[in-house]
């Protein structure tokens, strides 16, 4: 057999060994296998395409709740006696898009820090903005309609919360959006008489002048208003203008007349005795009867006020027309007015005339003029019919409203010609209020940094605001927290304007600057003390070297032109599956800014402030700085850049010990787990507010544990405690979805 | 001896490795398309929804642009916002309250009496054809005000009271300042407590010595700081037609708490205290001279009633302060039009009704408005929000901080309860801040009314109705309102899986167009349906419709009636 074999050799045949087979379908699995692995690039490629289009809406949300949202927070304090007193220089108050944006109502919180930490990206950009103190942020479920959050229906999940994004690129420097030392503008109801507000009864208030004459200045405690005190801001000393303080209170001491007997007081003219000559009690019961419920006025000299009537209300008018002339007189440009029996005295002049005065930081006192002179006479009308058939009284047509002259500061006011009377009708009282208008929308428009007229509310327009902004290139004002135990020391930038800021006044909460003079409870004018107003004055800031708190004008740049690029920054988007994270709620929030906390001003212990006459001893005690953290009402619609962002979500206490799953709803009794569901709001301080209290009734946790955010948060806003499959030793890497530039302001700008 | 050729077969060794290798060649491959055929179908799926979601965006993006979600210029079946609101009335005002959507010139045709011309009284200058100023531009007042001295001064442009929408609200304008005396209120009632008020005009009936009853009327007047409604007012006023401006009866000299007082003067300091005087006179204010301003308050009433009150706020600038005076009605007498309620004389001091709010009448405190000022007073809560509880004007940021206007959608359906439909939704206020936490009652207040507004405004429809049953469903919204003097543009896009029953929302604000921009989109109805043309398309302009054919803009929904130009 094996010899034929041998003879009739077989063809030899063979076929691919093992090996070559092996390797082939090595070869055939890895090309196999390369276009599989095709078919994920797409399904990611299609993924990103989608987070493409989230990116696109939330960036377009972003750039529109920046310029569109109000830039109003009525509810903090915004004076004080130095600028860190209040949030105005403080980055919760900065006009960039992450200080507007990252708030509870507006819609981006920023990622804890310790899961933001965990995550890769090219180039390593957001570890890079995070180690230099910024923040990655994540979406809120919810469109930002600034609607409130408790009564707003449960969302389906938001696929937009998939993303993080960031803000990249330096902010430019911002202007102030308010100036701590005096919040201009002011601003009132035009015409006004001088302004007047409440005001707590403290150490900063210049102590009353109760003699009768040239010394007098008053302020007033209503009985029904507890601490609350009705201050004349405007009129009050050593503000810019003294003469007003007789438009607004003054007892008016005849000095040709031989004075009254001892023990008797001189009847008051002005805005005050006329419309708050009379206080009342606020008595619910039918059972005390008019008028035992029904109290004069005490004034400081003890006069005792009558209610409003016509005797007062020419008093008003007499006030104002003495401030008129005194005013305006030594021009007399308006001589023509006030004529002696001469219906329509004012029937010859323009009411849009231009301004008499020539000398333009004069004009403030034209303004002034016609402001309270328009007042004070719009007030005869409801005295005094237009026309009145019984000779004995006045009327507005024939015979006019007699003003006597009033002779005040060695000032006498007059009539046309000199007459001794005056005499005002209703076109007067038309012309008056018509040029009062038109002054003062004028003035408005025309000297945005003259601030001696306060603003009108009925017509506010863009220049009432001046654009000042921070010399970062000056030495800083130095000094100390207000009510700090033990001194914690402050600094903060100079300000600075466009232009020389022309009397700028006082400010009506702090009118004795009492921290330029150690905070003395003395209620006089310490010698040496420097007031706002005189440091500011007459353009003395244009001094290249800073000058009392102003900085030096030559560093002013607000106004400077600029290169588009300097003012682009760059919203990134990136995906991550961030929370797939076992904590990412039980995670603490990131850092909450220490100026989200609605800080009060300065403030002293009132006391007892229904006092008449004030006893100036008992508001001499400073409110310490966790007292003031308790002073300021924490109201939602009020508060729009204020507290964490993740306010409304945030756990009230450890949830460490509770399962995956456990609801947050409807547990623990009367209690939530989440802010967003405390039920009452008005029975209990917010579980976040002060400084280290309890809530009552709450758990165990404090304010400040929740401000901080330090129990984490329901950040995907189910309502249900959640933790995801990977454990916090994972890294993840976030894939770059697109970038967005846009535009950074830098002054404060409500687009709609 | 045949030749035997032998062939060896697999070794069972060689035959199971192979047969391996051939499991694992078919597995590969059959996993292999598994999983493509996974992939892909993953893929085209997230292709689809994708599409779907691309097409949602740009629906919306296209809607918040040009509105067609309200108001389909190009589909007469999708304009339910445009017809008037018939009777329902909301003032006392003569016009017709209309929709958002309700054409200007339907308007003007239905208030004949109004006064409505172009670029003020003279038109200037005039709209002519192939003129440059056309119906789309917006300009400033020319300067030079037509005053003269007081009281006998005129301005025609005062008397341009109704809607112009060529004529642009300039600050420099002494017509578009405010004048209404923003601290006076009404003092009748302000809430618990403080009806004791002596200052109300209705509260002292008797005199300080506790015997002597007034013989009517009180001591001091219900309008404490005069009669604002001298320098701006709906009425002109003229010499052959005064009007009267309320009357009271006051004290003249109201010694009654103490110390007598007479006014000082230069030539003795008062005299010593004498018996107190109550002499009650009337206080009449009938004048024949001109009212300088009558076109502010013309325009606050006007807009009261023409595209709801989210329009109201859109169209006035955002400093506007909603109010305004009225002359004294006939029918009111002169305590009513000062503010003070009907009371009944009580000669031993008797207390008032808790509520002396008085809801019949159009005007309060020296003939401000009631429908400005007083908190709910007409249909449905009617303009003015609760807040602050007073009767006294107030802008848009008091009237939408803690309550918001909206734009509802007309496809909304109604809400079973029998709650108003689309129309009166356009003139009643919504609870949206800390009155909306929690609870509520009625269409409009607390978190119902809120979740009312968001529903009936952001009213989500599918945007493929007649998609295969197998494609995710995808719902669009754009819901307009405002809050905190924001105005909102809120956009939704939902998709449904109809497979997993999953649902995801896209929700975000956009940026979009204004109503006024999207009304100047639409053409006046008067030249047909579609998209009003303007002067960017000017092979299209030279045939175009319209009082002037060949000018350069199509009249559009702010274009007044169609008139004989100069």
């Amino acid at each position: 057999m094996s010899r034929l074999i041998q003879l009739h050799p077989r063809p030899l045949r063979r076929g691919f060994t093992l090996f070559e087979v092996a390797i082939s379908l090595v070869l055939v699995s890895f090309g196999v296998v390369s276009v599989l692995m095709l078919f994920p690039v797409g399904i990611k490629a299609q993924e990103m395409a989608r987070f493409r289009v989230y990116a696109a809406c939330k960036a377009e949300e972003m750039v529109e709740t920046f310029n569109a949202t109000t830039n109003a927070n009525p509810a903090i304090d915004t004076e004080g006696l130095m600028p860190w007193d209040t949030a105005g220089a403080y980055r919760a108050q900065a006009w960039d898009m992450e200080a507007r944006l990252s708030s509870h109502r507006y819609g981006i919180m920023p990622l804890p820090v310790a899961l933001a930490q965990r995550i890769d990206s090219d180039s390593d950009e957001i570890q890079q903005i995070i180690s230099q103190g910024g923040y990655i942020y994540y979406s809120q479920p919810l469109a930002t309609t600034e609607t409130e959050e408790q009564g707003n229906p449960k969302a389906p999940p938001n696929d937009a919360q998939k993303l993080i994004f960031t803000i990249s690129g330096y902010a430019q420097q911002n202007s102030l959006t308010m100036f701590a030392m005096k919040n201009w503008p002011y601003s009132t109801p035009m015409p006004s008489p001088p302004m007047h507000m409440s005001h707590m009864p403290d150490m900063w208030l210049p102590k009353p002048g109760t003699q009768a004459g040239g010394s007098y200045w008053s302020f007033h405690s209503w009985p029904y208003c507890g601490e609350d005190w009705d201050i004349p801001w405007e009129s009050i000393p050593f503000n810019l203008d003294p003469d007003m303080g007789v438009v607004y209170d003054y007892p008016y001491v005849n000095p040709s007349a031989p004075p009254l007997p001892a023990g008797s007081h001189y009847p008051h003219i002005g805005y005050f005795p006329y419309a708050c000559g009379t206080i009342y009690w606020g008595q619910t019961t039918t059972s005390i009867p008019y008028p035992a419920q029904v109290s004069p006025t005490t004034f400081a000299d003890g006069t005792l006020g009558i209610a409003p009537c016509l005797q007062t209300a020419l008093g008003y008018v007499q006030a104002a027309v003495w401030y008129f002339e005194k005013k305006m007189d030594p021009t007399g440009k308006y001589s023509m007015l006030f004529s002696s029996g001469n219906p329509g005295g004012s029937a010859t002049l323009d009411p849009h005339a231009d301004f008499v005065s020539t000398v333009e930081t004069d004009r403030w006192q034209e303004v002034q003029a016609f402001r309270f002179l328009a007042h004070a006479s719009t007030v005869l009308t409801s005295w005094i019919s237009y026309s009145d058939s019984n000779p004995a009284n006045m009327d507005l047509s024939a015979r006019g409203a007699l003003i006597p002259p009033a002779t005040i500061y060695g000032f006498t006011s007059h009539g046309a010609g000199g007459s001794s009377n005056i005499y005002i009708y209703d076109g007067d009282i038309r012309y008056f209020h018509e040029r009062a208008m038109y002054l003062l929308m004028q003035f408005y428009a025309m000297y945005p940094y003259d601030w001696a007229v306060p603003r009108s509310t009925n017509r506010t327009i863009m220049t009432d605001y001046p654009l000042l902004m921070s010399d970062l290139y000056s030495p800083p004002l130095v000094g100390s927290v207000f009510g700090s135990q033990p001194t914690v020391p402050a600094a903060g930038w100079r300000p600075i304007s466009s232009e020389p800021i022309q009397h700028i006044g006082v400010s009506q909460t702090y009118p004795i600057m009492a921290a330029q003079s150690n905070q003395s409870p003395s209620w006089t004018i310490p010698s040496g003390i420097v007031a706002l107003d005189a440091s500011m004055m007459g353009g003395a800031n244009t001094s290249p070297a800073p000058t009392s708190i102003f900085g030096n004008i030559d560093h002013y740049t607000l106004a400077a032109p600029f290169q588009p690029a300097e003012r682009c920054r760059e919203i990134v988007f990136w995906a991550a599956d961030w929370q797939s994270y076992e904590d990412f709620e039980t995670l603490p929030s990131a850092p909450v800014d220490a100026s989200k906390y609605p800080l009060s001003g300065p403030r002293t212990t009132t006391g007892s402030g229904n006092v008449n006459p004030p006893t100036f001893s008992l508001w001499s005690q400073q409110r310490t700085f966790y007292q003031r953290m308790g002073d300021m009402a924490f109201r939602d619609e009020q508060l729009w850049a204020f507290r964490s962002p993740e306010k409304s979500m945030l756990f009230l206490q450890d949830m460490s010990q509770y399962p995956t799953g456990t609801p947050l709803v409807g547990l623990n009794g009367a209690y939530q787990w989440e802010m967003l569901n405390v039920p009452n709001q008005w029975g209990y301080p917010p579980p976040d507010q002060g400084a280290n209290q309890s809530w009552v009734g709450k758990l165990d946790n404090t304010a400040d544990h929740v401000f901080n955010g330090l129990y984490g948060a329901d950040r995907n806003f189910n309502q249900v405690l959640d933790r995801g499959p990977l454990p916090r030793s994972v890294r993840i890497r976030a894939q770059l979805v697109g970038r967005f530039n846009f535009y950074d302001p830098r002054v404060p700008a409500i687009l709609r | 001896m045949a030749y035997h050729r032998t062939t060896n077969a697999f070794t069972l060794i060689e035959l199971m490795i192979s047969i391996l290798l051939g499991t694992l060649i078919l597995y590969t491959a059959f996993a292999g398309f598994r999983t493509a055929s996974q992939a892909i179908t993953i893929a085209n799926s997230l292709s689809l929804e994708n599409s779907l979601l691309r097409a949602g965006y740009f629906q919306v993006q296209n809607d918040l642009d040009f509105w067609t979600s309200l108001d389909d210029p190009n589909n007469t079946s999708n304009q339910k916002l445009r017809p008037t609101g018939g009777t329902w009335s909301v003032s006392a005002s003569n016009t017709i309250p209309g929709n958002p959507f309700t054409p200007m010139s339907m308007l003007n045709l239905a208030n004949g009496v109004k006064n409505i011309t172009l670029r003020g009284p003279t038109i200037q200058p005039a709209i002519t054809a192939g003129s440059p100023t056309t119906y789309g531009e917006i300009k400033p007042r020319p300067p030079g005000y037509l005053f003269g001295p007081i009281p006998s001064y005129s301005d025609p442009w005062e008397a341009d009271t109704f809607f112009d929408p060529t004529v642009s609200y300039s600050p420099s304008d002494p017509r578009t300042w405010v004048r209404v005396n923003m601290a006076e209120k009404d003092l009748a009632y302000n809430g618990p407590g403080w009806d004791t008020n002596p200052l109300d005009a209705n509260y002292g009936k008797q005199d300080y010595w506790g015997t002597t009853p007034l013989p009517y009327g009180s001591f001091v007047p219900p309008v404490t700081f005069g009669r604002y409604g001298l320098f701006s007012n709906l009425l002109p006023n003229t010499s052959s037609q005064p009007v009267t401006f309320g009357s009271w009866q006051i004290g003249w000299n109201l010694n009654f708490i103490g110390q007598a007082y007479s006014l000082p003067n230069s030539g003795s300091n008062p005299p010593p205290p004498s018996p107190p005087q109550d002499i009650p006179y009337m206080v009449t204010y009938k004048t024949p001279n001109l009212i300088a301003h009558t076109w502010y308050p013309n325009q606050i009433q006007l807009f009261l009633t023409l595209f709801g009150f989210q329009a109201m706020c859109e169209y006035l600038p955002p400093n506007a302060i909603y109010n305004f005076y009225m002359s004294q009605p006939s029918g009111m007498t002169g305590l009513q039009y000062a503010g003070a309620p009907n009371y009944n004389y009580t000669p031993t001091g008797g207390h008032e009704p808790s509520n002396e709010w008085d809801w019949g009448t159009p005007c309060t405190a020296g003939g401000m408005s009631r429908q400005c000022t007083q908190p709910g007073w007409g249909p449905y809560w009617g303009f003015r929000n609760w807040d602050g509880n007073q009767i006294t004007s107030i802008g848009m940021y008091r009237q939408t901080y803690s309550t918001s206007f909206g734009y509802f959608n007309p496809w909304a359906p109604p809400d079973p309860n029998g709650e108003p439909g689309i129309f009166p939704r356009h003139y009643m206020h919504f609870d949206s801040d800390y009155t909306a936490f929690s609870g509520g009652s009625g269409p409009n207040g607390g978190e119902l009314g809120l979740q009312d507004l968001l529903a009936h405004t952001a009213f989500e429809q599918s945007m493929l109705p007649l998609e295969p049953t197998n494609w995710p469903t995808v719902m669009t919204a754009v819901g307009r309102l405002v809050k905190t003097g924001h105005f909102v543009s809120v956009a939704k896009i939902r998709r449904l899986n109809p497979l997993t029953g999953a649902t995801v929302e896209l929700s975000f604000l956009g940026l979009g167009t204004t109503l006024r921009g999207a009304r100047m989109q639409r053409k006046d109805p008067t030249y047909g349906t579609g998209w009003a043309h303007w002067d960017d398309d000017p092979a299209v302009m030279t045939s175009a419709p319209g009082p002037n054919p060949g000018q350069g803009n199509e009249p559009n929904l702010d274009s007044p009636t169609p008139q004989t130009q100069p």
